[in-house]
């Protein structure tokens, strides 16, 4: 540690502001693509792995005008997946005169010290719920095996980075990404909350400079919506999905060849059900089972702390919690585009 | 390469290739569910002589029972009662002719990790089999190229290519035939096997042709 508070020299008389002015970082959107939209504090604290058991099914009926003896059968095959967990740990040490020299600052030097350590293993969780702890394990959600993946191409007028892209185009090329992760998810017709998680710069772009220009044909939104706002509206009226858009700017550079990544998810999935009667689908209600396709585990929803005296009057605190990488377990519910700015 | 389970904890793996439209296939070395063949279900143990796991749905050499030696002084000792395990198995090869089909059917002993998610067997575990003439449909895996076996008369000769692991109408070299008739074939939706002898795991794939064989 350090409370880092020096001596300062003023001319008088003054008034000094009471407030400080605070150094701010990005409030990471990065959680909502987990299902439930938090991390789930469901691990012991020595537990070091975690598995989930999925069950597969092979089916074979025969057909005959009278009746005959000889049939086939199901197979179910359960296997499992697992992902590794990891303590993250930070440290704060302090004594009374750390504190007296930060009260000359105006702050109370426990608090800072907390808030930061609390920071610190936060902006960590984000880092391993995208980026995992050891990538090359496959562990993050940009590292899931598996994954659909696209690099944006040119709109018409040759623009091949999104801060020139036609936001029309734009906005259908995203609405594109949603049909196709619902298809390859079974979920046409099925309602779904999806996430795009993406930098602020890019959801600049759809939002405040995406207003969808006019051309010599009629197309939605033109001159009256954003291409976010087209996005939304016509995932609302299409399928009934709630779209929602996310800022992580650690996705800068993270795409493919160094352009910037934009990760859409689908983080809970429906069990599709056309028929009520029919359901060529019934496999999938055998119970209990996940609708979730990407989880974070924790041991606990906040870090732990324990502080302990030592010697001189000082106080040392542990600040730690256990968790797993972010964890795509339905790779096909995700969809990764490279875009260029 | 080796016959003991390998074990990668901290590789992390997925449920990817759970959506499908349908679920029409069959599973290597299920064999389908008969009343009358079920009690020719045999059972062995996988020999100390294997140099990789047995999984279901590929042909098995079975030795008759044998009494074991003791371990350390005992060593020269043939122990009573070591024989109850039953036959021993080894996996087939080309020049050693088959006399059976190792199963998943009843095998809860088999072991599956996150990362090698179809059932091994590691020598001295207990495997079971069906052997030829006991009429069990067993799933096993295609050639490809031997499609055209779809359609034609079931007693068509076939053989077992013990390089892919599949049924084949393509004699490898001089092996004799594998006494075996298709009975159907499924060209989509199947899950197999697929042996890595680098990693030693097995996993389950879905891109391969199956070909219910009656043994």
């Amino acid at each position: 540690m350090s409370g880092f508070a020096p001596s300062y020299v003023t001319a008088n008389p003054h008034y000094m502001m009471p407030e400080v002015i605070m150094q701010y970082s990005l409030a990471s959107g990065a959680f909502t693509t987990l299902a439930t939209e938090n991390p789930m504090a469901r691990l012991g604290e020595g537990d070091l792995y975690v598995y989930a058991k999925k069950v597969q099914v092979t089916t074979q009926v025969q057909a005959n005008q009278s009746l005959i003896n000889q049939l086939p059968s199901a197979s179910v095959i359960p296997s499992m997946i697992s992902t590794a967990t990891y303590r993250v740990q930070t440290r704060a040490q302090y004594d009374n005169f750390d504190e007296s020299a930060s009260s000359a600052w105006g702050y109370a030097l426990p608090q800072a010290m907390r808030l930061a350590a609390r920071q610190g293993i936060a902006q960590q969780l984000r880092n391993a719920l995208l980026f995992g702890y050891n990538p090359s394990n496959g562990e993050g959600l940009l590292n899931t095996n598996g994954i659909t993946t696209s690099t944006l191409g040119a709109d018409s007028n040759g623009n091949t980075g999104y801060s020139k892209y036609d936001s029309g185009q734009l906005a259908q090329y995203l609405l594109n990404m949603i049909g196709t992760l619902k298809t390859n998810t079974l979920q046409i017709g099925q309602p779904l909350r999806l996430v795009f998680l993406a930098p602020q710069r890019f959801i600049s772009q759809i939002s405040y400079s995406g207003v969808v220009s006019l051309t010599q044909f009629q197309r939605i939104g033109a001159g009256v919506d954003t291409a976010a706002g087209l996005v939304e509206t016509v995932a609302k009226w299409a399928g009934g999905d709630e779209v929602s858009f996310a800022v992580d700017d650690t996705l800068i550079g993270q795409g493919a060849g160094g352009t910037d990544a934009i990760l859409l998810i689908a983080p809970e999935l429906n069990i599709p059900k056309a028929n009520s009667q029919i359901n060529t689908n019934i496999f999938a209600t055998l119970t209990p089972n996940t609708t979730a396709t990407s989880l974070m585990l924790t041991d606990v929803s906040a870090p732990t702390e324990i502080p302990t005296p030592i010697a001189d009057g000082g106080i040392t605190t542990l600040y730690t919690m256990r968790s797993t990488s972010g964890w795509g377990l339905r790779p096909e519910a995700m969809y990764l585009l490279s875009a260029a700015y | 390469m080796s016959a003991l389970i390998s074990l990668n904890p901290m590789q992390t793996t997925n449920a990817s290739g759970l959506f499908t439209t349908n679920t029409a296939g069959y599973t290597q070395g299920d064999a389908q569910d008969d009343p009358a063949v079920k009690f020719y279900l045999a059972g062995g143990i996988l020999s100390t002589s294997a140099t990789t796991p047995l999984w279901g749905g590929v042909p098995i050499q079975e030795f008759s029972a044998l009494r074991q030696n003791g371990q350390g002084t005992l060593s020269a000792n043939l122990q009573p009662g070591t024989d109850t395990l039953g036959s021993t198995i080894l996996q087939a090869t080309g020049s050693a002719n088959p006399t059976g089909i190792a199963v998943y059917n009843q095998a809860y002993g088999g072991i599956t990790t996150p990362q090698s998610t179809a059932p091994l067997f590691s020598p001295g575990m207990s495997v079971n089999f069906y052997r030829f003439g006991s009429r069990a449909r067993i799933p096993l895996i295609l050639d490809p190229a031997s499609i055209s076996i779809d359609g034609q008369l079931i007693s068509t000769t076939v053989y077992y290519n013990y390089t892919n692991n599949w049924i084949t109408t393509t004699q490898p070299g001089s092996q004799s035939a594998i006494p075996v008739q298709v009975l159907a074939v499924s060209t989509s939706g199947n899950k197999t096997v697929s042996y890595n002898s680098g990693t030693n795991t097995a996993n389950w794939i879905y891109n391969q042709y199956v070909a219910l064989c009656l043994i």
